[in-house]
């Protein structure tokens, strides 16, 4: 059996086992033509050792403390590509979130403050301040408002101002006076401790149906992006209902 | 100093030479191969920690490096390496025959290797930095067992194209 080419080029190059190589050694002492391919392989070795110099030339050796140096810079100059590339990510973020957050009837608005626990102020522009009370609720897939008038006997009067707001939660207050304020399982119970009252009523616009009824009658409702209601919306708009109990 | 740091000029001063020496003979580019090595040891260093088998890590990331920059810049480094290669052999301490001869033989070898197969090369001008079987089985992706047959082919290719430009053993003495 004649040892391949690649078993002796192994043999060669002391890359083989001491067993693998004796079993070599033998073959080729035995055997006339691998004796010759052997020392064929050999001579390949001895020429390229021969040329191969001719390609060299004097070579520079860097400073090991350059080579860790630069490496250090590299880091260094790498670590602070990486925090820019965070910082301009993240402002990115906040900006876009910030304008989400602006943009009128927004969700993330609603889970925000949904998440912090945070109730609506009770405040809307156009409506006359004063000393006022009142209540704000979450809302959920119904929510009524019930305004009741105070016992007694003679007229009772009064307004209810509505507006769509991009708060989280469902605000009435009263504008001119005191109220009771109930918080019910899917609603308010709201009730003037005099009259004539006027409330202003702030209206999620995410909320998917309110319902507001006035002494017994319902004078308003949302239902998703639709308004049922006798009034229309003045120029700010707002539904202002007056209401009277006799 | 920290472990590492001291593990790391260690393998700076074993393997930085021969690693240079390989990819002046690869690229005939002296600046290029410097360049690569410097950028492989670079990388060595921001590794943090020695790899299993450093020389051959070492030699994988520079064949790398080599590839992506030659890929990007090939234009520019074949221009270079012929004016490097010009003026590198124009040594003014030998005699203008010896320098004739020089540069003839230079050519003679490049061509040489030039006309065989990059695979080949690589192999051939690893062996002859000392590199073992099993670290060029792993830098270059071979099979451990096939190196030897491998080494004997392309040393017999080797042999064939020196031959047919003119040349032979006794020129190189």
């Amino acid at each position: 059996m004649h040892p391949e080419d690649g078993v002796l080029q192994a043999l060669l190059d002391g890359e083989l086992d001491p067993t693998a190589a004796s079993e070599a050694r033998q073959l080729i002492e035995s055997c006339l033509e691998c004796r010759a391919r052997f020392d064929a392989l050999g001579r390949d070795d001895a020429l390229l050792r021969q040329v191969l110099p001719a390609l060299d030339r004097p070579l520079t050796r860097i400073p090991v403390t350059q080579i860790i140096a630069r490496a250090r810079r590299d880091r260094g100059e790498g670590g602070l590509r990486h925090f820019m590339r965070w910082a301009a990510v993240i402002t990115l973020i906040v900006i876009g979130a910030g304008a989400l957050y602006a943009v009128p009837g927004s969700p993330l608005r609603h889970w925000v403050d949904q998440l912090l626990g945070k109730q609506a102020p009770i405040r809307e522009p156009g409506v006359a301040s004063g000393a006022t009370t009142g209540i704000a609720m979450p809302f959920g897939a119904h929510f009524q408002i019930v305004v009741v008038s105070p016992k007694g006997g003679g007229t009772r009067s009064g307004s209810l101002t509505i507006n769509l707001t991009d708060d989280s939660s469902v605000a009435v207050r009263r504008v001119d006076g005191l109220a009771h304020f109930v918080a019910e399982i899917d609603g308010m119970r709201v009730e003037a401790t005099d009259m004539p009252a006027d409330f202003a009523i702030g209206i999620p616009r995410l909320a998917p149906w309110v319902e507001v009824i006035a002494d017994e009658r319902r004078v308003f409702l949302k239902d998703g992006s639709r308004i049922i209601t006798d009034t229309r919306p003045d120029s700010l708009g707002r539904y202002v209902l007056n209401f009277t109990h006799r | 100093m920290t472990r590492f740091h001291d593990q790391f000029v260690e393998l700076y001063d074993a393997h930085f030479p021969r690693v240079l020496r390989f990819l002046d003979r690869l690229s005939g580019d002296p600046t290029l191969a410097s360049d690569i090595a410097q950028d492989a040891f670079v990388r060595l260093y921001r590794r943090g920690a020695p790899p299993d088998r450093p020389a051959a890590w070492l030699i994988t990331v520079a064949l790398n490096l080599l590839r992506n920059r030659r890929s990007t810049d090939a234009r520019r480094s074949r221009l270079l390496t012929e004016a490097r290669a010009e003026a590198a052999l124009a040594d003014p301490s030998r005699r203008p025959d010896e320098v004739v001869e020089s540069a003839d033989l230079h050519k003679r070898v490049r061509t040489t290797l030039a006309r065989l197969p990059e695979r080949d090369r690589q192999l051939l001008l690893l062996r002859s930095e000392g590199y073992r079987y099993e670290e060029l089985a792993e830098a270059l992706g071979l099979n451990r067992a096939s190196v030897g047959v491998l080494l004997a082919r392309a040393k017999r290719a080797f042999r064939a194209a020196y031959e047919e430009l003119g040349g032979g053993a006794s020129d190189a003495s």
